[in-house]
């Protein structure tokens, strides 16, 4: 008995207590556009337009970013329309792998935007002949050198990098010549400074059967600048040796933006230029990658479609949003107008580098048919050569008959 | 002969003991030199120590980007609630386990076994998926949110705790609640009057380790908890100190070494019933 | 404590309860509610409701005593481990991978929007919105030359200058018999405006791509329900369903169309685990190694703990402090414990190198990593074998070693003959169990030496110290491409390895007849 009256009596209160609450009136859905970033680009992002509701009217947008692009990127792999982000910002391989799984959607740029950006900016954001977002900024890296050591001009060569050196390196404890500070990716410089590389062009367009990484010329110049007897003259550095330059171990260095600040505040004062090449003429390419802004296709899911495109398009992809974005992030803006405007000296000198850098094809270099991707072959390839000290010749073949294998199978897909 | 050989034997076990020290503190030492090295990073970090400073703990609660205290709180709240409410539940498990005797007990506990040892972190994705869905509807328990992620805590060390505590609760004897039925409590009294008390010390232990497990925990951590904000110290840590070890080595070993203190003392103030608690499952498991 | 007890029996404790149940009920309710309210959460709501049925049916029902006890606990566990887990079985039976990721239904409008080519001839158009009629009508301005044309959803007209009116910019806003809308109101009803095809010319059509903006476009991929292909109007290709997920050209199997979908595919992951040489290869060095890893390292931590134990029981000075010290490792968090070790190691900073005054390289050499694996591991582990060894040495009766001393057996014999049995059999379990945790210890792995190296010039994908969870990791998340149903295919691998093991120790070692 007493049994029944409990039933009866909890499904009665729960009942009540329920209809109380679900009662209450559902709040007016309002169409939020949210926003991903990673940590560097979050905070600058919350700071131009976040809450906003003037960019596109109708629409308010919000800004979520993650505590490092390795997380955004874990989360925008995992990600659903039930909880996915409306428009995501990222390097440039979020484009392609994003638009191979339909989590992109496709943009049509209009007529001003396509005379705006760069050619090689739109390539970056393209897949299979479309475009998945509008380029934000350029990701790449300068040529440093610390003048406190070095003096106030640059070297002109390669050689004299390496002269410099090994005249120095006892007297001043160098512990390195030259420090990639972003590893195989900032590394590039230095390879394409020798002769290396890692695929040929013909003309402006890059011919990716043909490898460059084994090349005679770049076997010749490793043997001649970076080894001695076959083992490390100590002088290319890739693994963590920020901190020595930092420390003024290393007189040369490779790097972006990001690291700037760092190094003024350790103390060092540096040049910014372009990797010095074998004659006084020629320069060392480095990657040139972009960041992009893309619409999600959970938008539509969202019901913001329309409003994210606008923010796309015409946000951050405006002369207006670029600089704005490039004032806060020391990184030169995408757009041609916008890099006309620039004036912190830092942002000009990367942009100027950036002119003489190799486009990004991340596809390819992710690329790992071979069996590895272009980093990691690197990274193998580094380690053999200059820490256990194996033979520079036969290495680098086997790297490069890895490399063709992904190279070509990019080139057939795509 | 004789005394010649235990004094060797002697001498041996002491040896045998240093050495074994030297060893556990090697790291020790380092962590605590490294984090009032000045300098901060790993290039610059000496065995023995030229300057003492307080700068890599300064940068612990000065800097924005750092919010170490926040990451604290955080890992305090998911160890605590969890080692509180999973002890809990899975000793209410135990019980039925050890003290009633019902269809499909003997496959219910296999069962908890085979579900323990599925890696469950390959589940990742498909735990993403389904808290993502909460999220929408239930923000405060889904995806990024504390809340979800000691959901998803709890449901892991429901396996773990059941079986450990059913040991412990199998070696109180029968005769305890047999005496209480007869008294005319029911089973839930026999449970919450019994047990709670007589099983404490174990509880104890099994909820130290519990939350010194949630603790370290930062696998789904990093996936789950999104924001600067929400990380714990175990995600805020290892993210700071990221791949590259130069550059923040200082505030990473100050921060562990905070953050490690408060455990090590707990651990060592309860160490007697730890021995006791970890073989007690184990000689009656 | 009987007594205490006694006052809550009866109404009280019956009061307590449906209170207790009430405010249970009253949040299952409300969260029912609170799902039902959304869209696509039927899964979630269902999920609710079967709690609330088995909630108020196993509390309220006489029949269930020990469910009782059990609920709790199950709930989270099914909830949270059980289904995660069949989620995962059941994506293995899936080509889930980069590009086969949405559910087919969600691919098929996005192949049509990209077949859409966008006319390169044609303009792109400044948009304003608005009704003619009452039905939806654009006025667009050619980005190009500025001349403007008024679009419904049959015809579109070229308006003549001065017919119109236009803003500082030139773009044309308002003409007579067209009223534009505002753009919160474009905002509210967008779902309307992004199907919207305003005629253009022959088989092209002006599309919104955004608000205020609109391009020329032609269907270039036509999808055919009845025969479930695309055909593609330009070249006359056919695209057909190729059941792993992907629309195939018919003539050419490896052409294919963009997004693919997560397609059922059984038995595609673990033959590809079987028969791929990629994938295969790897496997097999990686199980080897993961086996005698958890092995070497539970000996390796169990020698040491169960030797200090012996030395440690025995009267011998300092033993307290001795004990302090020696459980340390098993205080600190142990990710904390490893990054720092990871630190020591460092070829050109680290502690080790820099005490011996070296500059060996541990994590590039896959002996001394896994050497280094092995050390950490020890230090992490063999507190808690010193730990369970004292508590099973202390459990042994006195009474047997004196007996076996009697007898005339030296302290030799009564620890290998005696007490080491003894001590196996107590703690098989618990060193199984500790198997099957290093089996799987991803964090050791991960933090330490990330699985590396991996000497990819002799075309390895596995690094020498990968274990198989963290193969399986960079299997599923590690790169840019992700293959989440091969990933779940390894774990249920792993999953059988581990619990077969588990299952059958557990039957050996006749916990189970005690239970």
């Amino acid at each position: 008995m007493k049994k029944r009256y409990g039933v009866a009596s909890v499904i009665a209160a729960a009942a009540l207590a329920a209809s109380a609450v679900v009662g209450a009136p559902a709040q007016a859905a309002n169409r939020t556009i949210v926003v991903w970033a990673d940590e560097q680009r979050g905070p600058q992002l919350q700071k131009l337009i976040d809450g906003n509701t003037s960019i596109a009217p109708g629409y308010k947008i919000e800004v979520k970013f993650f505590s490092a692009l390795d997380a955004l990127q874990s989360a925008w792999d995992k990600s659903t329309a039930a909880g996915g982000p409306d428009v995501l910002t990222g390097p440039a391989s979020m484009a392609s792998a994003g638009a191979k799984s339909g989590k992109l959607s496709r943009i049509i740029p209009s007529s001003t935007l396509k005379s705006e950006i760069p050619t090689a900016g739109l390539a970056a954001m393209s897949y299979k002949g479309g475009i998945y977002g509008v380029p934000l900024d350029v990701d790449t890296t300068g040529f440093i050198w610390n003048t406190g050591l070095y003096g106030a001009t640059a070297p002109a060569t390669f050689a004299d990098m390496v002269d410099y050196y090994k005249a120095n390196k006892s007297a001043k404890g160098f512990t390195g010549g030259i420090c990639a500070f972003e590893g195989t990716w900032g590394s590039h410089a230095v390879l394409t400074a020798l002769g290396g590389g890692a695929w040929d062009y013909k003309g402006s367009n890059a011919n990716y059967s043909k490898v460059l990484l084994n090349s005679s010329k770049f076997k010749a110049n490793v043997d001649k600048y970076l080894l001695t007897d076959g083992k490390s003259n100590g002088f290319f550095q890739w693994d963590g040796c920020g901190d020595a330059f930092k420390a003024g171990k290393i007189p040369f260095g490779i790097t972006g933006a990001w690291n700037f600040d760092g190094i003024t505040k350790a103390g060092i004062k540096y040049g910014i230029g372009a990797t010095p090449g074998l004659t006084a003429s020629t320069k060392g390419a480095q990657w040139v990658n972009y960041s992009g802004a893309y619409v999600t296709s959970y938008a539509k899911d969202h019901g913001v479609d329309l409003g994210a495109r606008k923010l796309v398009t015409q946000w951050f992809a405006s002369t207006e949003g670029q600089l704005a974005m490039s004032q806060l992030s020391k990184r030169p803006p995408a757009s041609k107008t916008a890099t006309a405007k620039v004036t912190d000296p830092q942002t000009l000198a990367v942009g100027r580098a950036a002119a003489t850098g190799t486009p990004q094809v991340s596809p390819a270099l992710d690329n790992k048919t071979g069996g590895a991707n272009w980093y990691d072959v690197l990274g193998g390839v580094y380690t053999d050569i200059f820490t256990k000290g194996k033979s520079a010749d036969a290495t680098l073949d086997a790297a490069a008959a890895i490399l063709a294998k992904n190279f070509a199978n990019y080139d057939a897909t795509n | 002969m004789a005394t010649n050989s235990l004094k060797s034997k002697k001498i041996g076990s002491h040896l045998f003991i240093w050495v074994l020290i030297l060893f556990t503190l090697f790291p020790i030492y380092v962590v605590i030199t490294s984090s009032f090295n000045p300098t901060g990073s790993l290039a610059t970090s000496s065995l023995i120590p030229q300057i003492w400073s307080l700068d890599n703990y300064k940068v612990l609660f000065n800097n924005p980007a750092v919010p170490y205290l926040t990451w604290v709180e955080n890992s305090i709240f998911l160890a605590v609630a969890n080692a509180a409410i999973s002890v809990f539940v899975g000793t209410a498990s135990a019980f039925a386990f050890s003290r009633m005797r019902f269809k499909g007990r003997k496959l219910g506990l296999q069962a908890l076994l085979l579900v323990q040892v599925f890696p469950s972190f390959l589940a990742l994705a498909a735990i993403y998926v389904m808290m993502e869905r909460v999220y929408t509807v239930f923000p405060a328990i889904g995806l990024g949110s504390l809340g979800g992620l000691l959901l998803i805590y709890l449901g892991g060390s429901m396996g773990v705790n059941a079986w450990l505590l059913k040991g412990y609760i199998d070696t109180i004897p029968m005769e305890l609640d047999e005496a209480a039925r007869i008294d005319g409590a029911s089973s839930f009294q026999v449970f919450w009057i019994i047990f709670f008390p007589l099983a404490a010390p174990v509880l104890a232990v099994t909820a130290l380790l519990s939350f010194i497990g949630t603790f370290n925990e930062f696998v789904l951590a990093s996936l789950f908890l999104q924001d600067v904000h929400s990380r714990t110290v175990a995600v805020g840590l290892q993210q700071f100190v990221g791949q590259q070890f130069g550059q923040n080595w200082g505030p990473f070993a100050a921060g562990s070494l905070l953050a490690a203190i408060p455990l090590v003392i707990l651990f060592l103030s309860l160490q007697r019933f730890i021995i006791g608690g970890l073989t007690q499952g184990a000689t009656k498991g | 404590m009987m007594y205490r007890l006694a006052g809550f029996t009866g109404l009280k404790a019956q009061i307590f309860k449906i209170s207790f149940m009430a405010i249970i009920d009253a949040l299952l309710i409300w969260m029912f509610f609170a799902s039902m309210a959304k869209e696509d959460s039927s899964t979630l709501s269902a999920v609710i409701a079967a709690i609330f049925f088995f909630t108020n049916l196993i509390y309220f029902a006489k029949f269930t005593l020990p469910l009782k006890f059990l609920l709790p606990g199950l709930i989270l566990l099914i909830t949270f481990v059980v289904v995660p887990v069949a989620y995962t079985i059941q994506m293995s039976g899936y080509v889930f991978k980069t590009g086969n990721e949405i559910s087919k239904a969600d691919a098929l409008p996005q192949i049509e929007a990209n077949g859409l080519t966008l006319d390169d001839t044609a303009p792109t158009f400044d948009l304003v919105l608005g009704k003619v009629d009452g039905k939806w009508a654009a006025l667009l301005t050619s980005q190009v030359d500025q001349s403007v044309l008024l679009a419904t959803e049959e015809k579109s007209v070229v308006l003549p200058a001065g017919s119109y009116r236009a803003d500082d910019l030139g773009i044309a806003r308002s003409t007579d018999g067209f009223d534009p809308v505002t753009e919160d109101f474009a905002a509210n009803n967008e779902e309307s405006i992004i199907n919207l095809r305003f005629p253009y010319k022959d088989n092209s059509f002006i599309s919104p791509q955004g608000i205020d903006i609109a391009a020329v476009l032609t269907q270039s991929l036509v999808y055919d329900k009845e025969r479930d292909a695309f055909t593609d109007t330009a070249s006359g290709i056919t695209y057909i369903d190729n059941g792993r997920g992907n629309y195939a050209a018919e003539s050419d199997p490896s052409m294919t169309l963009t997004p693919g979908w997560r397609a059922w595919n059984a038995f595609e992951n673990y033959t590809k685990l079987l028969s791929d040489p990629n994938v295969r290869g790897p496997f097999i060095g990686v199980f080897i190694w993961t086996v005698s890893f958890a092995l070497i390292s539970v000996l390796m931590m169990f020698a040491v703990g169960l030797l200090l134990a012996v030395i440690l029981n025995q009267k011998i000075a300092l033993r307290r402090f001795y004990r302090s010290i020696l459980i340390l490792p098993y205080a600190i968090p142990s990710f904390m414990s490893i990054l720092i070790w990871a630190g020591m190691f460092n070829r050109q900073f680290g502690a080790i190198n820099a005490l011996f005054g070296t500059e060996i390289d541990f994590f590039n050499s896959p002996t001394l990593a896994k050497m280094v694996i092995l050390i950490v591991n020890l230090w992490l582990g063999f507190p808690y074998f010193y730990l369970i060894s004292s508590g099973a040495l202390q459990s042994i009766p006195s009474e047997l070693e004196e007996a076996a001393a009697i007898d005339g057996a030296n302290n030799r014999q009564i620890m290998s003959k005696i007490k080491l049995p003894l001590i196996l059999q107590i703690l098989s379990p618990l060193l199984i169990a500790s198997f099957a945790f290093n089996f799987n210890n991803f964090n050791i792995i991960y933090l330490l030496t990330g699985g590396g190296p991996t000497n990819v010039l002799q075309g390895e994908t596995a690094g020498a110290t990968d274990i198989l969870i963290t193969y399986t990791y960079k299997t599923a998340f590690g790169s840019q491409e992700q293959n989440l149903g091969l990933a779940s295919a390894i774990s249920m691998v792993i999953f059988l390895i581990v619990g077969s093991i588990s299952l059958w120790s557990l039957r050996r070692s006749k916990v189970l007849e005690t239970m």
